[in-house]
């Protein structure tokens, strides 16, 4: 029977900065581009599979305080790329609980691609990013 | 199946020709930290060549060739169970990109 975990005690960080108190929906989707390679010979398609890429799409309440979301993402627009973890369980890393680190090390890191505020007249202020991993990101278990 | 349009000034409706076939395998579950379990599996295979895989829709009668992921997604929610989903592309059927149908067994 495989485990089946909760989403109530996951961590985020970015550059250092312990974002989960603000946080409520993380998204981190890996993509694997393929080229497409079939010759005249073939019944079916083929493919090659090409270089990885990982983004990550975090969201949470609108949080001006300094050190939280807000401050914390848009100090680091246009510049250089930063470290990230995301750790599912909170637990991690250790057997069972990964955590997915990218650290800056030259053009390693996270850059900011997007930072979107939400003010709506009727509900909570809401802040949506989409973070641009840069080189590797690891599945790190101890 | 991409088809190739070949629509003239005469006709009614579009018309196209069959090209080659391919196959997209898409799922999506309750996401597994463990060792062997999904998270680990499909996060290691992407990127790399073509594995084996073994898709029964009936638990008995299904398809099986060579597919690599494609995209895998986790999903954490403050109020909800960590998701995943995954998207893996069929790429040959006795070998990785042998350019054959999917077996149906």
């Amino acid at each position: 029977m495989a485990s089946r975990t909760h989403g109530k005690d996951s961590d985020f960080s970015f550059n250092g900065v312990a974002l989960e108190s603000d946080l409520r929906r993380i998204e981190q989707t890996v993509s694997a581009p393929v080229a497409n390679i079939p010759s005249f010979a073939d019944a079916w398609q083929n493919f090659l599979s090409g270089k990885k890429n990982v983004r990550t799409v975090i969201e949470g309440v609108y949080n001006p305080s300094a050190s939280q979301l807000d401050t914390t993402l848009f100090a680091r627009v246009g510049l250089a790329a930063v470290s990230t973890i995301f750790d599912p369980t909170g637990t991690g890393p250790a057997a069972g609980a990964p955590e997915y680190q990218c650290t800056a090390s030259g053009l390693t890191g996270v850059l900011i691609d997007s930072i979107e505020i939400e003010i709506p007249v009727g509900a909570e202020g809401r802040i949506t990013a989409t973070l641009q991993h840069s080189g590797s990101t690891s599945r790190a278990v101890a | 199946m991409p088809p190739a349009e070949i629509t003239s000034f005469a006709d009614a409706y579009q018309n196209f020709l069959a090209g080659k076939p391919g196959m997209v395998l898409n799922g999506e579950g309750s996401w597994d930290p463990a060792a062997s379990q999904g998270d680990a599996t499909i996060f290691a295979a992407l990127g790399g060549a073509a594995l084996t895989y073994d898709y029964e829709p009936d638990g008995t009668t299904g398809y099986n060739g060579y597919a690599f992921p494609t995209s895998y997604s986790i999903r954490s929610a403050v109020d909800a169970p960590i998701s995943y989903s995954f998207s893996m592309r069929h790429n040959g059927t006795a070998a990785a990109a042998d350019g054959a149908a999917p077996t149906r067994a």
